[in-house]
């Protein structure tokens, strides 16, 4: 149906018969459809957490802090030895010059 | 409740946790959801990417759906309405697109001069429509996409059926006003049976 030019009268049920032709029903495009279905049920169908999920999540986690702690003890570990080694590499004479003077001030 | 009513609130109750019943849910209503949300915003484009937003957000609040004396279509329509109310704030400020061309099936004839001035024609309607407030189009488009009675809109929408019938009417003499033109109709000129429908305006 023609809709009737602009600036003449239209009836209600002229209008009624313009919309009826105007608003069909419109089909959404099959693949949208399908794949907005697919992502929504995959989404819903993941559920919560799963317990042993949750066991897997922690142990990795401690086995990262160990780690870490590992490397931490290492590196005192290490500190300290460097330390040893300087304190070994002073010169003979001070500690000859030390031991002199322990004797002097005698028993 | 009806056995249908029964039937889907059932369904949506399941769907919290079973994935096929929200597929089902979903089945049932993609197209009314993808219709509505695609008169109101013009585009196909956006309607896919509205619609899909809705049934996200559905889908995460599904569990906390109560049965109010409300319908889930209606609870679907509300977020629908939610969702398109924030896309055209976020678009007031952007010129607004032009229809894409989906008009009436059924064209009146071959002839491509036809063809296009009945196009053009069905986008001055629709772009009339689109201008209308947001609860006029939903009972518009409700109508006449969905065809449902006055009393299922009324469910719907929340309003009684002499509420959607007398909303009907004015919505009608609103479109009416958009599409005469600036310079409107002279009072003598209107036609007996829109008198006849002004005066059931004012009793309803």
């Amino acid at each position: 149906m023609r809709a009737p030019n602009q600036g003449q009268p239209i009836t209600s049920r002229q209008l009624e018969e313009w919309l009826e032709q105007a608003l069909v029903p419109v089909e959404p495009s099959p693949r949208f459809s399908q794949h907005l279905r697919a992502r929504l049920v995959e989404v819903q169908g993941q559920g919560p957490v799963n317990w042993w999920m949750g066991v897997v999540g922690l142990v990795a986690i401690f086995l990262v802090m160990a780690a870490w702690l590992g490397m931490a003890l290492r590196i005192a570990f290490a500190l300290l030895g460097v330390l040893g080694l300087m304190n070994r590499a002073r010169p003979a004479a001070s500690r000859a010059h030390a031991t002199q003077l322990a004797r002097q001030a005698g028993p | 409740m009806s056995e249908a009513n029964s039937d889907e609130l059932a369904l949506v109750r399941r769907a919290a946790t079973d994935p096929d019943a929200f597929g089902e849910l979903y089945e049932r209503h993609v197209r009314r959801i993808y219709n509505y949300i695609y008169y109101r915003t013009g585009d196909h484009h956006d309607a896919e990417d509205l619609t899909a937003r809705v049934f996200q957000r559905a889908l995460r609040h599904v569990g906390t759906f109560q049965d109010k004396g409300v319908p889930f279509t209606a609870w679907l329509y509300r977020i629908a309405h939610n969702l398109v109310a924030n896309w055209h704030r976020d678009r007031s400020r952007r010129p607004v697109l032009p229809l894409e061309d989906h008009l009436a099936a059924s064209a009146i004839s071959s002839h491509p001069e036809t063809l296009a001035l009945a196009e053009e024609e069905g986008e001055l309607l629709l772009v009339a429509v689109r201008r209308l407030p947001a609860e006029r189009q939903q009972l518009l488009i409700l109508k006449f996409v969905e065809h449902l009675s006055n009393a299922e809109i009324g469910n719907i929408m929340g309003r009684s059926e002499g509420a959607i019938k007398s909303l009907y009417h004015r919505t009608l003499a609103s479109l009416r006003d958009e599409l005469v033109g600036p310079a409107g109709v002279p009072p003598q000129a209107v036609k007996d049976d829109e008198l006849h429908d002004r005066s059931e305006d004012e009793r309803a």
